[in-house]
């Protein structure tokens, strides 16, 4: 059996556009991927299709009228990580020999929500109690600055790195350039987290890869999937260290390990940046740096484009939103678009390996319900 | 099947003050807050009360808006090593400092029913 690779990417503008509708979005990310690919849509032999907000039957919905050959249709809800568990999923399936050729996509639309924050189970626990994701990460933030001694001004400082990225990424689509000060004056919503710490919750867009044990007659070189892991929260009612990223960390080194590489062989990566600390905590958990020492990793400047290790060069969540379904789909296009040499004025030279990370989820017990993270390279 | 629905409250009030009721059984020791709210079979389920004073872990202030009203919520760490979230009340508007020392206090849920959130014990804010 050959080695999968992704042989296709594709991925629409992420913006405000509720004027269309997540299947639209879904069918223009499907149909760049297959032009990517040099693949017709009956050459695909299964669709695995993440979607966190959307109805029932969202992969079918997106892709009815493309006139698939009726093959299979997975559609995997597993919140934020819905795309990147998707992924997971047709890899399994490839290396098992089901399938040769399919293809992954992940789609949601929120400006049809109305505003404020990803909607929660309301029968959770914590969730009947005030609990909003904001919250559940402005308390980590408090921890950590109590534990470390972090001033807000750091919080800050990476929502105005990764809007400096975005402002490159031209599927960023309302980022806008932002100081400190700005950030930092911009509306409380779960203190110490403001309004421009938070990413941008009505976000609509899509993403698609095509994945495949064939030789590649796509445009670009293929890329090679080195770990694919995915992780569940382990339930723990003690007292936990909220400043610790365990499930990320968890998944981390399995993912290393099964890549045999390890964080310092890193080009570049996309992760969770849903809100300023998460980036922080994560540089922690990916082991970029130790315990406590992700501020001074932030202002040494190796996160930012030119750094030794930049982080969410597409502008991550906090630049570009956070359309749940395709966010996991669209790191790894992004990843894609830099070990191929074509990720535009953003690009990071000499990429050879790079990690997605997305986290999911907000239940009580559990760090977070899913993780998953991916190691790719040419 | 067999499986049964707990009915017990969540909370009890004593002379010392109110407590919170955690749950375990011998299938899972470590102390669960909380409570199980199902059971399966017929393994007993052990009540433990934690409480009156914890201390408090980490808190946020929430603001939902200019048609909400701010609120705050807390983690609390209890002993023999249970943390419980809930709302967090703030003495003339200010949060408690980390570490401070709470005590469960009587409240309600949005929907009206009988709740507990946390308040610092005196003169902790942050």
């Amino acid at each position: 059996m050959n080695e999968p690779k992704i042989v296709g990417v594709g991925i629409t503008d992420f913006g405000r556009f509720p004027e269309l509708t997540e299947e639209a979005l879904a069918q223009s990310a499907i149909l760049e991927a297959l032009s990517d690919s040099g693949l017709h849509i009956r050459d695909i032999e299964a669709f695995y299709c993440g979607n966190a907000i959307g109805a029932s039957l969202p992969g079918q919905r997106a892709l009815r009228e493309l006139h698939t050959g009726g093959g299979a249709v997975y559609n995997i809800d597993n919140a934020c990580s819905s795309g990147a568990t998707a992924i997971n999923a047709a890899l399994s399936a490839l290396r098992s020999g089901q399938y040769e050729t399919v293809l992954v996509f992940g789609m949601d639309q929120l400006s049809s929500l109305g505003g404020g924050p990803l909607p929660l189970s309301r029968n959770d626990w914590n969730n009947k109690r005030g609990m909003i994701m904001p919250a559940l990460y402005a308390m980590r933030a408090t921890r950590y600055m109590h534990e470390h001694g972090m001033e807000a001004a750091t919080l800050a400082d990476i929502a105005v790195k990764n809007r400096q990225h975005g402002l490159l990424n031209p599927i960023a689509t309302f980022c806008k350039a932002t100081t400190r000060e700005e950030v930092l004056a911009s509306r409380q919503i779960a203190e110490p987290l403001t309004l421009l710490q938070c990413c941008p919750a009505v976000v609509d867009g899509a993403a698609a890869v095509v994945l495949s044990t064939k030789p590649s007659k796509g445009l670009a070189a293929p890329v090679r999937v080195l770990a694919s892991v995915v992780q569940s929260g382990l339930f723990e009612t003690g007292p936990e260290d909220m400043t610790e990223a365990e499930i990320t960390a968890r998944t981390a080194r399995l993912a290393y390990e099964q890549a045999g590489v390890g964080p310092q062989d890193l080009s570049l990566i996309e992760c969770h940046d849903a809100f300023t600390i998460s980036e922080l905590l994560y540089y922690e958990a990916l082991g970029l740096c130790d315990r406590g020492e992700a501020p001074q990793l932030l202002a040494s400047g190796a996160t930012a484009l030119g750094g030794r290790i930049p982080v969410n060069p597409s502008g991550g969540l906090i630049a570009k939103g956070h359309p749940p379904g395709a966010t996991g789909v669209a790191q790894i296009v992004e990843v894609c678009e830099h070990l191929q040499g074509r990720a535009g004025k953003r690009q990071v030279e000499g990429a050879r390996l790079g990690l997605t990370q997305v986290t999911g989820g907000g239940i009580w017990g559990v760090d977070h319900a899913a993780c998953s993270i991916h190691i790719l390279s040419l | 099947m067999k499986l049964s629905k707990r009915t017990e409250p969540h909370f009890r009030m004593t002379e010392s003050g109110m407590l919170l009721i955690a749950t375990r059984t011998a299938g899972h020791p470590q102390l669960q807050f909380p409570p199980l709210e199902f059971v399966h079979g017929d393994e007993p389920v052990e009540q433990v009360p934690i409480g009156p004073f914890g201390q408090l872990y980490t808190y946020t202030l929430v603001h939902p808006g200019k048609d909400s009203e701010p609120y705050a919520l807390a983690m609390v760490d209890f002993e023999p090593g249970v943390r419980a979230f809930g709302r967090l009340i703030c003495k003339d508007g200010k949060a408690p400092a980390i570490d401070s020392t709470m005590r469960i206090v009587p409240s309600e849920l949005p929907d009206g029913s009988p709740d507990y959130a946390f308040e610092a014990v005196s003169g902790e804010s942050a």
